[in-house]
C-alpha cells in the first residue's frame, strides 16, 4: 500500500508540475535576492553559503510542503484516504518519502545556480555535498510534513506553517549549516560526525513520531 | 450489522449531536433526514472515521470502526458532498486508485464499462477538474459500485443530478437492496425516503427520532 | 475567580504560595550577599534560573497532558495542557527578558547564542505559534488534539535544540552562574528556596487557570 501511495504523489507531481516548478522557480529568485543584496567579499560570502544554502532550502519546503497538502483539500481527496481502510502512518510515510524526492530533486538543479550566481565555486566534495543534503533533507520533510499535516484543515495553514515548523527545524538547520560548511571545505568526517548524529537522531525521532501521530491529527 | 451508541459532536462547544444511538441490520436502507445543520454530514463521517466523535462508539458486524484498526473500515465506503478525487487524476486513474487503497482488483475494461454505464467514457483520460459538478456526482456512483461496499454511506445522492442521473441513483439504490447489502442516504426528498428507505431516521436538535419508511 | 477561591483549601494553598513568595523576595532583596563583581545584576539569578525551570517544566507537563489525552481520551488534560502551555510561556518570556537584563554587565552584551537562552527562545517562539494556531486553526475539538501533538513534538525536539546549540559553538558555554554544587551556602540555600517558592507558584497557577478553563467549558 505505501508503494501506492508513493506512486500516487509522484504521479500527481509528474501530471501537475506544481511542487518542484514552484520550488525551483522561488528558489531562484531567493538566489538573486541573495546576490543582490549581498555586498561583501567572496572569502564571507563563501563562509555564509552553507547558512543561505539551507534558509533557500527552509522557505522552498515550506511552499512545496503546503502544495502537496493542498492537493488532498482540493475536492475532499483527503477524506478518501482517511477513510480508507489504510494504516494512516503510511500516509505520513508517502508524504515524507515524496516529499523527499521532490526537494531533493529540486536540490539537485538549483545547486549549480546557486553557486553560480553567488560567484563562489561549486564544492570539490559536489557528491558528499549531495548525499548530505540528502539525509538532512530526510529530516526536514519528516518535520514539515508532520506541522503540515496538523494544520492542513486550519484557517491561515500557510502562516501557521512557517511559524510551527521554524522553531522546530532549528536544531536541523545548525546541523544542516555546520555539515555543510564541513563539507565545502573539506574537513575530516572526525570533525563533524556528530552533527550526521544529530541529524540521523531528528529523522528517527520525527519519523517515528510523523508515524504514530498521524492517525491521531488528520481527523476533523 | 451496525450499531452506533451515545455519539455526543460539538463543534466550537455548540452540541451537534448529543447522545444518537441506533442500530441497522444487515440489508437495511436508512434514509437520514433533517433541516441544513442537524448534524446529518457530520454523523456519517463520524461513522466513516473522518471526524471524530466527542464520545460514544460505533460498531459494524462487532468490529469497532472507530478503532485505528483500519482493516475494519475495508466493507464501508462513505461518499461525501465532494468526490474524493483527485483533481489531476483522470477518472480511470481515479478509479484505479481507489480500488488499490482497498485491496480490489482494477480491471480496466471493467472500470471502463461501468464509466460507459454512467456517460463518463467520453472523458476517461480527461482529468477531472474540468467536470461538471453532475459529471462528479456520476462518477462518485461508479466509485460505488466498484467498491460495492456492505455498508455505503452516501450524503445526498441526488445532488447536481439531471433526470437521467436521477434514474441512475435509483437504479443504484435498488442494486443495494437487492443484493442485501446495507446503506445510509442522506435525502431531503421525503418521496424518495419513503420509497427506497426500510426506515427513516429524522435528526432535529442534535437528536434522532425513528419511524418506518411505510 | 470566586468559585476556585470558595473551595477551603484553594484559599489555604494561595495563602501559603503567597507568604512563601513574599518572603522569597524579600530574602532576595535584602538577605542574599551581594557579589563583588555582579553587584544587583547577580540577583536576577534567584528570578532567572527559577523562571526557565518552570518554563521547561510548563512544557513538560504539557507534552504529558498531551499523551494522556490521546491515551485518556478526556478534554480535561487539553485544559492542563492549554493552562500549561500559557503558564510556560509566560515564566519563559521572564527568562527572555530577565536573561539580558543579567547578561549585560556580566557578559557585556544584551545576548549570546548560549544553550540555555536559545533553547528557552526556539521554545518561545514556537508556542507563539501554538496560540496563533488555537486561535485560528479552526474548531476546538478538532484543535485540542493537534495541539497536543505539537506540545509533545516541542517537548521531545528540546533535548535536540540543547545539544545542537551545544556543539554548535562550543566557546559559548560559559554561563554565568557557578555551578550549583560549588555555590557558596549563602547562595545555594536563597536559591532553593526561591526554586521551591517558584515551583508552586507555578502549580498554583496550574491549578486555577485549569480549573477557570474547565468551568468555560462547562457554563
Amino acid at each position: 500500500m505505501l508503494l501506492n501511495l508513493i506512486k500516487k504523489e509522484l504521479l500527481i507531481e509528474f501530471r501537475s508540475k506544481q511542487i518542484i516548478l514552484s520550488m525551483l522557480i522561488f528558489g531562484l529568485a531567493i538566489i538573486l535576492i541573495f546576490a543582490l543584496s549581498s555586498n561583501v567579499s567572496s572569502e564571507i560570502l563563501s563562509s555564509y553559503s552553507p547558512g543561505m544554502f539551507w534558509l533557500m532550502n527552509l522557505f522552498i519546503v515550506v511552499l512545496g510542503v503546503h502544495r502537496s497538502f493542498a492537493y488532498e483539500k482540493e475536492f475532499d481527496a483527503f477524506s478518501l484516504l482517511v477513510s480508507a481502510p489504510i494504516n494512516r502512518g503510511q500516509i505520513f510515510l508517502s508524504k515524507w518519502i515524496s516529499g523527499f524526492i521532490f526537494i531533493t530533486t529540486t536540490q539537485l538543479i538549483v545547486i549549480v545556480p546557486f553557486f553560480n550566481l553567488l560567484l563562489l565555486d561549486i564544492p570539490e566534495n559536489l557528491l558528499l555535498f549531495i548525499l548530505t543534503s540528502m539525509l538532512i533533507n530526510l529530516g526536514m520533510m519528516a518535520i514539515a510534513n508532520l506541522v503540515s499535516g496538523i494544520v492542513i484543515r486550519s484557517n491561515f495553514s500557510e502562516i501557521l506553517l512557517p511559524l510551527l515548523m521554524f522553531p522546530l527545524l532549528s536544531p536541523l538547520i545548525i546541523a544542516a549549516t555546520k555539515i555543510s560548511s564541513a563539507v565545502i571545505n573539506a574537513h575530516s568526517y572526525e570533525v563533524w560526525n556528530v552533527w550526521v548524529l544529530i541529524v540521523v537522531s531528528i529523522v528517527v525521532l520525527f519519523g517515528l513520531a510523523g508515524y504514530a501521530l498521524f492517525d491521531f491529527i488528520v481527523e476533523e | 450489522m451496525l450499531s452506533v451508541k451515545n455519539i455526543y459532536k460539538s463543534f466550537n462547544r455548540l452540541s451537534i449531536l448529543k447522545g444518537i444511538s441506533f442500530s441497522q441490520n444487515k440489508g437495511e436502507i436508512i434514509a437520514l433526514m433533517g433541516k441544513n445543520g442537524t448534524g446529518k454530514s457530520t454523523l456519517l463521517r463520524i461513522i466513516a472515521r473522518i471526524m471524530k466523535a466527542d464520545s460514544g462508539t460505533v460498531t459494524f458486524n462487532e468490529k469497532d470502526l472507530l478503532s485505528a484498526n483500519s482493516k475494519y473500515r475495508n466493507n464501508m465506503f462513505y461518499v461525501g458532498h465532494e468526490p474524493g478525487l483527485y483533481s489531476f487524476f483522470s477518472p480511470i486513474e481515479n478509479l484505479k486508485f481507489l480500488l488499490k487503497t482497498r485491496d480490489l482488483s482494477s480491471k480496466e475494461n471493467s472500470i471502463e464499462d461501468k464509466l460507459d454505464r454512467y456517460g463518463l467514457i467520453d472523458f476517461i483520460d480527461k482529468p477531472i477538474a474540468v467536470f461538471s459538478k453532475g459529471m462528479l456526482q456520476k462518477l462518485k456512483l461508479v466509485q460505488i459500485e466498484l467498491v460495492n461496499p456492505d455498508l455505503l454511506l452516501f450524503d445526498e445522492p441526488y445532488s447536481s443530478l439531471d433526470e437521467d442521473g436521477v434514474v441512475l441513483v435509483d437504479q443504484l439504490i435498488a442494486d443495494i437492496k437487492m443484493q442485501n447489502k446495507s446503506a445510509i442516504l442522506v435525502l431531503h426528498d421525503e418521496y424518495k425516503a419513503k420509497k427506497y428507505g426500510d426506515f427513516i431516521f429524522k435528526l432535529a436538535s442534535g437528536k434522532i427520532s425513528k419511524k418506518n419508511a411505510t | 475567580m470566586n468559585l476556585f477561591f470558595n473551595i477551603r483549601k484553594n484559599r489555604i494553598f494561595t495563602s501559603f504560595v503567597a507568604a512563601l513568595f513574599l518572603i522569597n523576595l524579600v530574602n532576595i532583596i535584602f538577605f542574599t550577599p551581594m557579589i563583588a563583581d555582579q553587584h544587583w545584576a547577580q540577583k536576577i539569578f534567584y528570578v532567572h534560573v527559577p523562571s526557565a525551570w518552570v518554563g521547561f517544566l510548563s512544557y513538560f507537563v504539557v507534552m504529558v497532558s498531551g499523551f494522556m489525552l490521546f491515551i485518556k481520551n478526556n478534554d480535561s488534560w487539553d485544559d492542563v495542557g492549554l493552562a500549561s502551555a500559557e503558564i510556560g510561556t509566560f515564566f519563559m518570556g521572564l527568562v527572555l527578558v530577565t536573561g539580558p537584563i543579567w547578561a549585560k554587565p556580566i557578559w557585556g552584551t544584551f545576548w549570546i547564542w548560549e544553550p540555555r537562552l536559545t533553547t528557552t527562545l526556539i521554545l518561545f517562539l514556537f508556542y507563539l505559534g501554538y496560540f496563533m494556531f488555537r486561535s485560528f486553526g479552526g474548531n476546538i475539538e478538532r484543535v485540542r488534539r493537534q495541539a497536543a501533538a505539537l506540545g509533545i513534538l516541542a517537548f521531545i525536539n528540546v533535548p535536540i535544540i540543547f545539544l545542537s546549540v551545544q556543539f554548535w559553538e562550543p566557546e559559548i558555554q560559559s554561563h554565568p552562574q557557578v555551578e550549583m554544587t560549588s555555590q557558596p551556602e549563602g547562595i545555594l540555600y536563597p536559591f532553593i528556596f526561591s526554586l521551591i517558592s517558584f515551583t508552586l507558584l507555578f502549580v498554583l497557577m496550574l491549578r486555577y487557570r485549569s480549573y477557570i478553563l474547565k468551568s468555560r467549558q462547562t457554563s
